[in-house]
């Protein structure tokens, strides 16, 4: 235990701030992060946390678990959940994270609504509780803030997400630095044709820099996707590959950072 | 840039003007938003633009009828050049009234992009002689009473009560007035022809009827203006402005010179117009008059106003006064503002001949320039050529020539001791999707003349040569690209810039008209300038070149009934004498809400913004009341928010209201000397109402 301290200690001093807050920037799905994207127009089960407004693409009740790993370290572990349906004219979901160990951990728990309010108009709008949790007797600190979404057609092929995260930017405890950040993305998504889809997004983070994030999807023999993309900041890259069988989605995928090395991902979505 | 307008948006927008009265047509406006942005982008100052968007409104109120057959009422459409007019009135003369806008394809230099822009500002209606009777001049025009309320909310250090031991020995250690901002303005208009109107105004920190404002106000300006009157084709008496030819002689009003020319606003010189807003520099005061005698126009002015400027005495046989700098910001807040205020005169005499034929116009104009006082500046060497002198005499002549695609314009001026200024401009149009424009300018380094204001890099028409390559293109029916590139020189230092040094700029703009209520564009823009580099260990300063690399996307998207929303992102990379590179980002999301029940209108902003340093500061247009301009530069690191509502009480009386406020997460202290905030936060209150009857 002594010794994880210590390795956490150490790496929140040498690694970029950026790793910082990673569980109060939620956790996007296994499908984004192999597309190296946050997914902000790229609607789904985990839109929640990339852009709520997503949510209304749902026509079905639905749960989800997902993994996320940096670096092949223990305790930068990202865990989700994710369950929702659809409920009052729209679809509402209720989504947490937990990023990691015991010693120091972030949380995000969700709860969105969105709906759809034109021909091709989605709006979404999220509830957030950060908590911020430190072992060894040194209590937890918590404080509640919200989100905002759209999804929008441009044209037939052509949609735009935008996405405002914490924009009263909270601060959970007046005693240790615990500033959740505020989050605004912006991006669009590309369909060429029913299987392969293209999006770019910027994202922009209060406490890193502005990024700019593409990836492409290609849906095969029905069942089957496959995934890659590129991101500026930390100058990164992920792919993966999904299973989608009947109910199921099955999710694995990896991101790459040329010196920091290797991020796992795997996800489980069922529908009902 | 020339965004095309569709139907739908005038239509929408014709109707809600005769419901809400003041929402103006869309494209004309988005492009002056866009010129504005980019004016202040480039030059830094802040102006009030109101003259602009008035004449917007007052176009849209009184559309020109192309029947008229009258060059100066035609001339109101201020985006369109001499050979559009020109066709318009060859039409009438030979075939009579027009009867349909689509007659308009016809001509001349009416592509369907002019005619769409266009559309919403003509009207068709049969020809009849405009005579003018007093009695409906001066009781059946429009009246219209502007008030305007603005205060920073957060105290600033110039506001926060001081010791009076501490006043004794600093005078100018606060502000005098209150850190309220009051605008008066009254106006009359009966169909652009017969206008007159009046001003008053108190910025921030200045007294208010009491000390040194015993007045009341400290800006006071008004107005009586006439057009079309028999021979008189303008007249006006009061504060105005003068622009003819290219404006290297006279133009005191505003310019949008190279943001203009890309935009399709052209440089185009009105002659006399009055000056209605609240700009206290860039006006002239006295009187004009123009005459028409055939294809003859001549127009005179006299003006003589009081300048802001720090003099001091000469100790000379004569004791005898003299200027030391002038002064522009109008600001009279501190005892010492309030010493300097008005303490020189300038008085100017102008005069300009104009001839306008079937495919050319050509035009002669003298300026004369006194100020009351000698000059003592006391500058560096960049100022050497460009000591003021206390009297200026400027000549100039333009000549603008129509042949077919083709529109030639160049004037040449020449001050008093002989320094030239040349500027020439084509513009080519091989197509109705392709325009070509091409600007070479000349200004000798010692050129001199006070009211010049015409294309160029630098802020003054003085030490630069260059050459601008522009076009418009339509590729396809939704793309549209805008593009230029300009090299320029300056022969002569400039300030911070310790040798001769060259530059030059590329833009290009890409516009997709997705449909009727959905547009973007992507934009990228270079610059490359010269400046000094720092280095202790040198005694002389040498250049190396600064790269600034900025990229812009854009969405304006109305994707259900009473919302509209526009998304941006922006990056800019300056990269340092140094080698390394900074960033300036800024991401917004805009929402507005028209509801068609509600005489009520919403509109806001997000913003998040991160630049490293002021020099990656990135400027954005925002939504704001009617006849009022906000552009502020987002720089440091924080957020800012907007909210303005409208809210229509009458058909004919308008209530707005706004709050702004910024806040910087890294900055524990805002701006600087008695503008200081001791704190994180500025935020800004804002209410007008107009009424009109």
């Amino acid at each position: 235990m002594k010794r994880n301290f210590r390795y956490v200690f150490l790496l929140l001093l040498i690694l970029p701030s950026s790793l910082l807050s990673q569980g109060w920037e939620g956790i996007n799905g296994t499908a984004a992060a192999s597309m190296d994207i946050s997914g902000v127009s790229y609607p789904g089960e985990w839109s929640g946390f990339s852009n709520p407004a997503g949510l209304a693409f749902i026509s079905k009740a639905y749960a989800s678990l997902s993994f996320e790993n940096r670096f092949q370290m223990k305790e930068l572990t990202l865990k989700g959940v994710s369950i929702g349906m659809p409920a009052l004219g729209g679809v509402a979901a209720l989504s947490g994270v937990h990023f990691g160990n015991s010693l120091y951990s972030e949380q995000r728990y969700n709860l969105a609504y969105s709906k759809r309010l034109g021909s091709a108009f989605y709006s979404g709008i999220s509830i957030d509780y950060c908590m911020l949790s430190q072992g060894n007797g040194y209590g937890n600190a918590s404080g509640l803030t919200f989100g905002l979404g759209l999804l929008t057609g441009l044209n037939e092929n052509l949609m735009l997400g935008a996405y405002v995260f914490n924009p009263v930017k909270i601060r959970l405890s007046k005693n240790i630095q615990s500033e959740v950040p505020v989050m605004m993305k912006l991006g669009l998504l590309y369909s060429f044709t029913r299987e392969l889809i293209a999006t770019a997004e910027v994202v922009k983070n209060s406490e890193c820099k502005a990024a700019v994030q593409l990836g492409v999807e290609y849906n095969a023999f029905g069942t089957f996707a496959f995934r890659t993309g590129v991101s500026s900041w930390p100058g990164s890259f992920a792919f993966g590959i999904g299973y989608h069988p009947k109910h199921l989605k099955l999710d694995v995928g990896a991101g790459f950072h040329p010196d920091l090395g290797l991020c796992p991902q795997a996800g489980l979505i069922y529908s009902f | 840039m020339s965004r095309k307008l569709k139907f739908i948006y005038f239509w929408l927008l014709m109707m809600m003007q005769s419901i809400l009265h003041a929402q103006h047509p869309d494209t004309l406006t988005r492009n002056l938003e866009y010129q504005i942005e980019w004016f202040i982008e480039n030059t830094e100052i802040e102006l009030d633009f109101s003259e602009l968007t008035e004449e917007i409104e007052k176009l849209v109120a009184n559309p020109v009828n192309i029947n008229s057959r009258d060059r100066e009422e035609l001339r109101r459409l201020f985006f369109l050049n001499e050979v559009q007019i020109q066709s318009i009135l060859a039409y009438t003369a030979n075939y009579g009234d027009f009867v349909s806008i689509y007659e308009l394809k016809a001509l001349q230099g009416f592509d369907p992009t002019v005619i769409r822009k266009i559309i919403p500002f003509i009207k068709i209606a049969p020809f009849e002689e405009r005579r003018l009777q007093l009695r409906d001049a001066i009781t059946r025009g429009e009246h219209s009473i502007l008030m305007r309320y603005q205060r920073i909310l957060e105290k600033q250090e110039g506001y926060l009560p001081v010791s009076d031991s501490l006043l004794e020995i600093e005078h100018n250690a606060r502000y005098l007035g209150s850190p309220d901002k009051i605008l008066l303005k009254y106006g009359y208009d009966y169909r652009s022809q017969i206008r007159w109107g009046f001003l008053a105004e108190k910025d921030a920190g200045e007294e208010f009827f009491r000390g040194t404002q015993k007045q009341g106000f400290d800006f006071y300006s008004a107005y009586i203006y006439g057009r079309d009157l028999g021979k008189i084709h303008k007249m006006v008496v009061g504060d105005f402005h003068a622009t003819f030819g290219q404006g290297l002689v006279m133009w005191s009003g505003l310019s949008f010179g190279k943001s203009g020319i890309t935009g399709g606003m052209p440089h185009t010189a009105r002659g006399l117009t009055p000056s209605t807003s609240s700009n206290e520099i860039y006006y002239l005061r006295g009187g004009g008059i123009t005459l028409g005698l055939g294809n003859f126009e001549i127009s005179t002015l006299a003006s003589r106003i009081a300048l802001d400027a720090s003099t001091s005495v000469l100790d000379t046989l004569e004791p005898s006064e003299i200027i030391e700098g002038l002064r522009t910001t109008g600001l009279h807040r501190t005892i010492s503002e309030v010493d300097l205020s008005k303490n020189i005169h300038l008085t100017t005499l102008g005069g300009n001949i104009s001839y306008t034929g079937n495919i050319f116009k050509a035009g002669f104009t003298i300026a004369s320039e006194n100020f009351d006082k000698a000059f003592n500046y006391q500058t560096g060497l960049y100022n050497l050529f460009q000591q003021p002198r206390k009297s200026q005499f400027t000549i100039g002549t333009d000549v603008c020539i129509y042949l077919r695609d083709f529109v030639l314009q160049g004037e040449i001026a020449r001050d008093v001791e002989g320094h030239l200024a040349g500027i020439f401009n084509a513009n080519f149009q091989p197509d109705p999707r392709l325009t070509l424009a091409f600007i070479y300018r000349n200004y000798d380094k010692a050129f001199q003349n006070y009211h010049s204001n015409a294309f160029s890099e630098n802020s003054g028409v003085y030490n630069e040569q260059g050459v601008y390559i522009g076009f418009r293109a339509s590729v396809a029916k939704q793309l549209e690209l805008t593009g230029y590139a300009d090299y320029f020189l300056f022969p002569w230092f400039k300030y911070r810039v310790d040798g001769p040094s060259k530059g030059r700029e590329y833009f290009i703009r890409m516009d997709l008209l997705m449909d009727e209520k959905t547009r973007a564009y992507l934009r990228y823009r270079f610059e490359q300038k010269e400046i000094n580099t720092k280095e202790e260990n040198r005694k002389l300063n040498t250049l190396s070149p600064r790269k600034y690399h900025n990229v812009r996307m854009h969405f304006d998207y109305q994707p259900i009934e009473e919302w509209k929303f526009a998304s941006r992102a922006e990056a800019i990379f300056n990269y340092t004498l140094e080698g390394n590179s900074r960033m300036g980002f800024l991401i917004y999301q805009d929402v507005t809400w028209q509801p068609f029940r509600l005489p009520i209108s919403i509109s806001g902003r997000y913003a998040l913004f991160d630049t490293e340093t002021y020099d990656e500061r990135l400027y954005a247009y925002e939504h704001d009341m009617l006849y009022s301009f906000s552009i502020p530069a987002y720089y440091y690191k924080g957020q800012r928010i907007y909210l303005i509502l409208k809210y229509s009480l009458y058909k004919n009386l308008n209530f707005w209201l706004r709050f702004a406020s910024s806040i910087y997460w890294n900055k524990d202290e805002i701006g600087t000397g008695l503008e200081i905030i001791h704190g994180n936060t500025r935020s800004e209150i804002k209410a007008q109402l107009i009424w009109k009857f």
